[in-house]
């Protein structure tokens, strides 16, 4: 029986983590979008309604990693409970174009604040070719306002070598910030699912 | 006997990649601004820390050859002909006497002040935290990413990390070096750990391996 882990992709409607999902996945992604029906018409015309889902086999043939990208609206929160178990960490997504990227961030930080103090998580900025610089700083903020660490990168979701050097990255932090277990520490043991 | 004393006091630096006649010139600045120094300096042309501890080491920036790993220690200083196409902080050259009286003052105090400190406290050492990461994280060398990850989430003393990252001491220290002139990292005293204590701990590094075989999947496996 191989092992089975977990990365996801959060942010807003429209930030990109259903075409991370795509730029990764070894299978045909699946996909729950929908036609908006409400303001976010104007973004695009469909959003993710339940989650999208995409797998990476890795080379023992048994082992998976899973990749989930969570709906943005926060009424859709209680869906990470699905993904918690194995989760190695969490790669947070902006749109760098929307005017309300910087609020749509803190509101995701704030959501998942519990769970992302315990894994290691990036934000991603996509979609950044104007103002990067001053969005990316504001995202920063934005990180330390909630008391969470986190690298602010630009990407491109439609590459999967950005999206790949994210996982690095993000696989960086989870071994050396995250992966020492040390005697009678139940909280990292706990985290070692 | 005067004389010996005076050489175990003077604080080193270490100029590994100026030219001699940078190294002449150098020389020549630190003896004119002696009377201005609180504390004795002299010049090493290359890292001699076999001989003493360096204090302080001048990295030319504009030298192909820019050595990647600077002594034990030492604060580390880049000169450029363009200081500002460099980090904050990065010396002119050739080297003025203006900025060489500053640099000096500052570090032989620190210098000074963190040995006195030591001194008195024996059994302290200092830890390190990331404050942020950088701004530029792609400009920063991959391994680096380590020391940064390492001390995201708890604050750890210099031979620790060079334990966790598997990253030779010196090379950590040159990471710490660059994220504390860029403000990016806090130091704190903590009770310095013995060997011992380190060993009896006996930490495991989980996900060892995972890492790599994602990575792979990506053509970014070692």
């Amino acid at each position: 029986m191989g092992e089975v882990h977990k990365i996801v992709f959060m942010g807003a409607p429209g930030s990109g983590k259903t075409t991370c999902i795509r730029a990764l996945s070894e299978i045909d992604p699946v996909s729950t979008d929908v036609p908006c029906t409400d303001e976010l018409r104007d973004l695009k015309e469909t959003t993710t309604v339940a989650l999208d889902y995409g797998e990476l086999q890795l080379d023992d043939g048994e082992s998976r990693v899973l990749l989930y990208g969570l709906p943005g609206q926060e009424r859709f929160s209680y869906m990470f409970d699905v993904v918690r178990t194995g989760l190695l960490g969490a790669i947070v997504l902006v749109d760098a174009t929307s005017q309300d990227a910087v609020q749509e961030l803190s509101r995701t930080l704030a959501c998942h604040r519990a769970d992302l103090r315990r894994m290691p998580f990036i934000v991603a900025l996509n979609k950044s070719e104007e103002a990067a610089d001053a969005i990316a700083e504001r995202c920063r903020d934005a990180v330390r306002a909630h008391d969470l660490m986190a690298p602010v990168m630009a990407v491109d979701a439609r590459r999967r070598e950005d999206i790949a050097h994210l996982i690095e990255l993000l696989l960086v932090i989870l071994e050396f910030g995250f992966g020492f277990d040390q005697p009678g520490d139940p909280a990292r043991a706990e985290g070692n699912a | 006997m005067r004389r010996q004393d005076d050489s175990v006091r003077a604080l080193r630096i270490a100029c590994p990649n100026f030219s001699a006649e940078e190294l002449g010139a150098l020389r020549s600045i630190i003896g004119l601004l002696k009377p201005y120094l609180k504390h004795a300096w002299v010049v090493d042309a290359a890292v001699m820390e076999a001989v003493a501890p360096t204090d302080l080491c001048l990295i030319n920036m504009d030298h192909p050859g820019a050595p990647r790993v600077p002594p034990g220690h030492a604060r580390v200083i880049g000169c450029s002909s363009r200081p500002r196409n460099h980090p904050h902080g990065t010396l002119h050259r050739p080297l003025r006497p203006p900025e060489i009286l500053a640099l000096l003052s500052e570090a032989g105090s620190r210098v000074l002040g963190e040995r006195q400190y030591a001194d008195a406290t024996p059994s302290l050492e200092w830890s390190y935290r990331l404050a942020a990461w950088p701004r530029d994280l792609d400009e920063w060398p991959k391994s680096w990413w380590r020391v940064m990850a390492c001390i995201s989430a708890e604050a750890l003393p210099l031979p620790r990390i060079a334990e966790r990252t598997e990253l030779p001491s010196r090379y950590v220290e040159l990471c710490i070096e660059r994220l504390r002139a860029a403000g990016l990292v806090e130091r704190t005293p903590r009770v310095r750990e013995t060997a011992q204590a380190v060993q009896e701990q006996g930490e495991r590094r989980r996900w060892s391996g995972l890492a790599s075989r994602i990575l792979q999947r990506f053509g970014l496996g070692n």
